[in-house]
């Protein structure tokens, strides 16, 4: 009985995006209270300067990334903690990495088949625009730009065949 | 559920005592969001002590006394699931309601916790309204 929802779950990640645009979307609506607009993503491609990156393993196994600029990850912060307590570097990492675990949490409980058996890693963020990212993951990868407060957010997830 | 979220609202109105809290998450940002949540769902928080892992949080409750305690399940060093099991066997923690937030949603988690001793279980992204939802009624029941 359980190999049918995991076979169903590897025919189908090109129907994905629109659920991971959703779960996006929920995790902006709920925390920050901000609905976020689409965007080209042709002209949203560079990486921003903080990237947050969550594992997956299991059933499921890659890595989701949430990639924006500085004015937008102090912004997220700001949001989620008010401008009197979002006042650090570590904070803005730390909201930053929240927002991309919950986007990759909700993303996977979407999922059906995937009870239990797919599980996170805690959050990394990196900061800084000089690298390049390389996912050794080697199955389907999407992505999508959408635009908080104006500013692109660029979440991508990378999945292993 | 509405019957008893009015109920439980009541009883705050009414003078729910003051509440010690143990906001149990590796994310510093997520325990602040956490006790904001706990006083827009109107309760009185007398003290709030927060952890970053199980272990610690297992500390915090053999050297304090607590009445609630929110806890996420994927934390480094222990987890939210074992932080539960062992909770068990600390004395002051008996009767201490413990109620997970977690991203981890899937109805296994939600399974393995509540029988391992957890009270309630709420889904990161959360509201306020929600985290009201889930934990009145446990400090209700408590009191």
């Amino acid at each position: 009985m359980n190999a049918e929802p995991t076979t169903a779950l590897h025919l189908h990640p090109e129907n994905w995006l629109p659920i991971l645009e959703l779960s996006v979307q929920e995790v902006f609506e709920i925390m920050l209270g901000c609905r976020l607009q689409p965007a080209n993503v042709e002209e949203h491609s560079k990486t921003g300067e903080f990237t947050a990156m969550v594992g997956l393993a299991g059933a499921l196994c890659g890595i989701l990334t949430v990639c924006c600029g500085s004015e937008a990850a102090k912004l997220i912060a700001t949001r989620m903690l008010g401008p009197e307590i979002a006042s650090s570097e570590g904070q803005v990492w730390d909201a930053l990495g929240e927002i991309c675990n919950m986007i990759a949490g909700n993303f996977k409980n979407k999922l059906a088949g995937m009870d239990g058996r797919c599980m996170l890693s805690v959050p990394t963020v990196v900061t800084g625009g000089e690298y390049s990212f390389h996912s050794l993951a080697d199955g389907d990868a999407m992505s999508t730009v959408l635009l908080f407060e104006g500013q692109p957010v660029i979440i991508r997830l990378e999945l292993h065949s | 559920m509405a019957v008893a979220a009015r109920r439980a609202n009541r009883g705050v109105a009414e003078g729910m005592s003051k509440i010690r809290a143990l906001i149990v998450d590796d994310s510093s940002v997520m325990r602040k969001i956490v006790e904001r949540s706990l006083r827009q769902a109107g309760i009185d928080l007398e003290k709030v002590m927060e952890a970053s892992n199980g272990a610690e949080a297992l500390g915090a409750l053999r050297d304090n006394p607590v009445d609630l305690v929110l806890c996420d399940i994927n934390m480094p060093v222990m987890d939210g699931l074992e932080f539960v099991r062992q909770a068990a066997s600390v004395e002051n923690a008996k009767g201490v309601p413990i109620v997970m937030i977690t991203t981890e949603g899937s109805e296994s988690h939600v399974v393995q916790a509540l029988s391992s001793g957890a009270r309630g279980y709420i889904r990161k992204p959360f509201t306020p309204d929600q985290v009201k939802e889930h934990v009145l009624p446990v400090l209700e029941k408590k009191s």
